[in-house]
């Protein structure tokens, strides 16, 4: 059972994918779960042996991309999958259509065709979590008020851990990133990550560095919204003080940094990966 | 020689400034300490407890129980998991400003 969930904004778009694995009697961990292509980010959801098996496929199909990415995935299912087992299998991917990064969700037990293109969305177990947390912060007026990558990030890290109430969801992300039209992917060190540029399977420890400290950055960022929010919920009992103000002002000013080091630190990771793919770094 | 407070041995699963303020009594309550020649590991703690709330209340706490010492708790050698986390700690530590105890409302 799985949680992926994606976003994407004006430049950009982001994949979680967690990496548990589970049987009605047992759980396993450390699954790759997304696909890393040229200029997309494919998850899926369901059987690990379906998914590895659209992995397989994708990765010895001719030169594809964004473009052909759906209807690829259309022909596997109906050219290597029985239709008892469309019901066992979801994909969600971040591509680009028109120049513009999206979200895409593909149920073949439902649908005969990709959901059209979003900003958002989510599939697995852990899906109803993020879901719920997304309506509600929405319904709340606090939803994510932008579309950079580090609006994205921030909001995405919040969603996903949502999911981490699920029992079937574990914590040992992989982030998939679509940035200037490329893909870049990171995740936790633990991960037995299979498909990929053999270059980055190599390096992968070095990869999840740049995540941890990514990580990091962006839980010490939900930490002070989230003091920040304590604070301020003092007003329901008119005990709001100056002194929560200024609290909250800190936070505010943290943030700001916080935000600023997480932005360098991405632009370290792509540079990073840019350079160990051997193409030439974003701009 | 230098002294380790092993901050996963004192601190509890709190609000920020409330683990802020507990650290702070446990390495001021410690006579064995001195706060000129201490380090406190706060590695293997959640990076959204170690927040400027956190921080801001330790030295609070120091300020309102022992005020003399303030400055020299602001040298206090930390040790942590990200180096992100070094820089905004001495932003937060170079910015503090001690409060009254008393807040007046709004």
């Amino acid at each position: 059972m799985t949680c992926h969930a994606g976003m994407a904004g004006q430049n950009s778009a982001f994949l979680f994918s967690d990496s548990q694995g589970s049987t009605h009697d047992e759980e396993a961990h450390g699954y790759q779960k997304q696909y890393i292509g040229s200029d997309y980010l494919l998850g899926y959801a369901g059987s690990v042996a379906i998914g590895f098996a659209a992995f397989e496929w994708l990765s010895e199909a001719d030169d594809h991309d964004s473009q052909t990415l759906p209807a690829l995935l259309q022909q596997f299912v109906n050219e290597e999958l029985r239709p008892a087992a469309y019901d066992s299998i979801q994909f969600i991917f971040a591509l680009h259509k028109n120049g513009s990064p999206v979200i895409q969700t593909y149920m073949p037990g439902t649908y005969l065709k990709p959901a059209s293109p979003k900003g958002f969305g989510t599939i697995g177990s852990g899906s109803t979590f993020v879901y719920r947390m997304h309506q509600h912060d929405a319904r709340a007026g606090i939803a994510a008020n932008g579309t950079a990558p580090i609006d994205i990030l921030v909001a995405m890290e919040r969603l996903t851990r949502a999911a981490d109430q699920s029992l079937t969801v574990d914590s040992q992300y992989m982030l998939g990133m679509l940035w200037g039209g490329r893909s870049y992917v990171t995740g936790d060190a633990d991960l037995g990550i299979r498909y990929a540029h053999p270059k980055l399977i190599e390096s992968w420890p070095a990869a999840s560095a740049h995540y941890n400290e990514m990580m990091g950055l962006l839980q010490a960022i939900r930490g002070e919204t989230q003091e920040a929010f304590r604070q301020f919920s003092k007003i329901r009992h008119e005990t709001l003080s100056q002194s929560d103000l200024a609290s909250m002002s800190t936070a505010n000013e943290s943030i700001l940094q916080l935000r600023q080091d997480l932005s360098h630190r991405a632009a370290q990771f792509t540079n990073w990966y840019d350079d160990l793919l051997g193409r030439p770094r974003l701009k | 020689m230098t002294t380790t407070i092993i901050g996963r041995e004192i601190l509890k699963n709190g609000f920020p400034p409330d683990e802020g303020r507990r650290l702070a009594e446990a390495v001021l309550n410690n006579d064995s300490v001195d706060l000129d020649d201490v380090e406190i590991d706060l590695t293997a703690m959640k990076p959204a407890l170690l927040i400027s709330g956190f921080f801001n209340s330790f030295l609070q706490r120091v300020y309102e129980l022992k005020p003399q010492l303030l400055e020299v708790a602001r040298t206090v050698s930390w040790r942590l998991d990200f180096e992100f986390q070094q820089a905004a700690v001495k932003r937060w530590v170079d910015a503090f400003k001690a409060q009254d105890p008393e807040r007046a409302a709004l």
